[in-house]
């Protein structure tokens, strides 16, 4: 069982079928986090909140949800009023079809989590599901209630692991038409596609996510660390002006691209990627 | 025309390809603001000093970071700025990847790139050489401040940016411990479930699904308004299934009763089953 405490506990419907699972995040945070601090004597700063009108600090449960109407007054919503706004229940994830993991573009992604059997029990009913989406590529789409708030979500087999990500509704991805209604230029010739593909997979590896490492964080840690030990930070140099390529040179820039990268591939293919990222780094 | 973020460049080899970065996404949840339950008056957030108990102007904070309990490093602004490095207005493709192997979960904030000032027929030629390759652009982005690490694929009409997580970023499964059952499913039970996942399949149609929560939600503000009482929902029991063959083949005969229901359910919420029924049929095996 998970050692950490799940973020909801109820149960996965599909059919007549119900899986009891808990969910769990699928991310962590690995940011450096800063504390305001009072500049002359550094204590920290808390965040109040105050009441505009009594001028009193308010503790947690006297803080409602407010919704302004148009003439200007407030409705005050409690958790109550919200859970009956949700027209399901809060304890169940139903499953209301299935389509090709494939077929769902990404944008539709929001925040990921993951799906563990609640009990001995659930984990062959779980082991069904999951071993049945993953040998046909499928993904579920439903709905549940987390927080007070219906989303809806896609689950899919990832790392035998079922995955559950809540998605944007069809009305809050943009359209990308007007984008492309701005393109004046025509379709790039053929011989010119073929070539900055062959720059493509000259650069290509296998995906690697361990590969990459969070660099801004890494240097936040030195900066830290130098400044500890009463080191002064210099500000970085101001960044030039990248040169802009127009369309008579585009061919130039892929053949010196290919042969400068053919260059350097003597070496196999992976440690140059490696050695790139590196030196990028510094 | 939507307004852009940024505009930069994106560096693949030797090629610039000017850009405009554009938000794919606009939350459409209903927005509140936290009040005084008691006299309804608006909350302020005031930033007070812990050790004087009084409100503090922003011009005095300082960001510090906590190296031992109660000890700070403070940093200015711009000694958080030489943490980024140069590199603004840049978007360095590093590697190319296929575009399956990259799970979605590493994905974080969505984005769009339109062509920049003189750049439709360099875009033209990434997008065209991205979307036949078939392959994903893994580079560094610089916004503000942080150097994310970012994803470029080609949908139809335009280029897609993704903001990427870092692989110590995410839960690997392994640390939940999933635990394996005692029985595996057996072959009627596997071919039942295939079944079922076959007759509950369609084609993903995004503007299917409608925020029906929003509507709800905004419903009972007006009833709230208008100085209704809200009932708060009964809470409901489900029952665990041990008869996983029975209530798949149940599943079965209840969806092969109404062909096609399930497509069009999720237009109308009435249509649903309520998740009561489900339980009664679950228990009454």
């Amino acid at each position: 069982m998970p050692t950490t405490r799940p973020l909801w506990s109820g149960s996965l419907s599909f059919g007549l079928l119900n899986v009891p699972v808990t969910l769990h995040s699928a991310t962590r945070d690995r940011d450096v986090h800063f504390q305001l601090l009072h500049a002359p004597d550094c204590s920290p700063i808390e965040t109040r909140r105050v009441c505009s009108a009594e001028e009193k600090p308010v503790p947690w449960p006297e803080i409602a949800r407010g919704y302004e109407l148009d003439d200007g007054s407030w409705v005050l919503l409690s958790d109550e009023d919200l859970q009956a706004a949700a027209p399901r229940q809060s304890r169940t994830i139903d499953i209301e079809r299935f389509v090709e993991v494939a077929e769902i573009d990404p944008v539709y992604f929001d925040r990921s989590y993951l799906l563990v059997p609640a009990d001995e029990g659930a984990a062959r009913a779980y082991a069904l599901l999951s071993e049945t989406m993953r040998d046909s590529h499928k993904a579920a789409l439903g709905r549940f209630v987390l927080r007070a708030k219906e989303r809806l979500v896609g689950i899919r087999v990832r790392d035998g692991a079922l995955t559950l990500t809540t998605m944007l509704f069809g009305d809050e991805v943009r359209s990308t038409e007007e984008i492309a209604a701005e393109i004046e230029a025509a379709e790039p010739p053929r011989e010119q596609v073929d070539s900055a593909i062959a720059v493509i997979e000259e650069l290509s590896v296998e995906f690697d996510p361990a590969l990459y490492r969070d660099e801004h964080r890494a240097h936040l840690k030195r900066i830290i660390k130098r400044k500890q030990q009463g080191k002064k930070i210099a500000a970085p140099p101001p960044a030039k002006e990248p040169v802009t390529t127009t369309a008579p040179d585009l061919m130039g820039a892929l053949e010196e691209s290919l042969a400068r990268i053919r260059r350097e591939t003597k070496k196999p293919k992976k440690a140059v990627a490696r050695a790139r990222s590196h030196a990028r780094s510094r | 025309m939507p307004r852009s973020l940024w505009n930069g460049t994106i560096a693949f080899g030797m090629v610039r390809v000017p850009v405009k970065l554009y938000s794919a996404t606009e939350s459409k949840a209903v927005r509140f603001r936290e009040r005084h339950a008691t006299d309804g008056s608006a909350i302020e957030h005031r930033r007070v000093c812990v050790q004087e108990g009084k409100e503090v102007p922003y011009g005095e904070t300082v960001k510090g970071f906590e190296v031992s309990s109660g000890s700070y490093v403070t940093l200015s602004k711009e000694e958080i700025a030489a943490a980024d490095g140069p590199g603004a207005h840049m978007i360095e493709i590093e590697h190319f990847a296929g575009r399956e192997e990259i799970d979605p979960v590493y994905y974080d904030r969505a984005y769009r790139l339109g062509p920049g000032k003189l750049g439709d027929d360099s875009y033209l030629l990434l997008h065209a050489a991205l979307k036949r390759s078939e392959r994903v652009g893994i580079g560094r982005f610089v916004f503000h401040n942080p150097a994310h690490l970012v994803a470029l694929r080609a949908t139809d009409e335009v280029i897609a940016m993704h903001t990427m997580r870092f692989a110590d970023e995410l839960v690997p499964s392994s640390d939940l411990e999933i635990p394996t059952p005692q029985r595996k499913p057996s072959k009627p039970e596997v071919s039942a479930a295939r079944a079922l996942v076959e007759q509950l399949s369609s084609s993903f149609q995004p503007q299917e699904y409608e925020d029906t929560y929003r509507a709800a939600l905004l419903e009972l503000i007006e009833r709230k308004a208008r100085g209704e009482t809200i009932a708060a929902p009964e809470p409901e029991e489900i029952a665990p299934e041990d008869d996983l063959l029975g209530a798949l083949q149940a599943s079965l005969e209840r969806q092969g009763r109404s062909p096609r229901a399930k497509a069009k359910k999720s237009k109308a919420k009435t249509d649903r089953p309520s998740s009561g029924k489900k339980a009664v049929a679950g228990s009454s095996r």
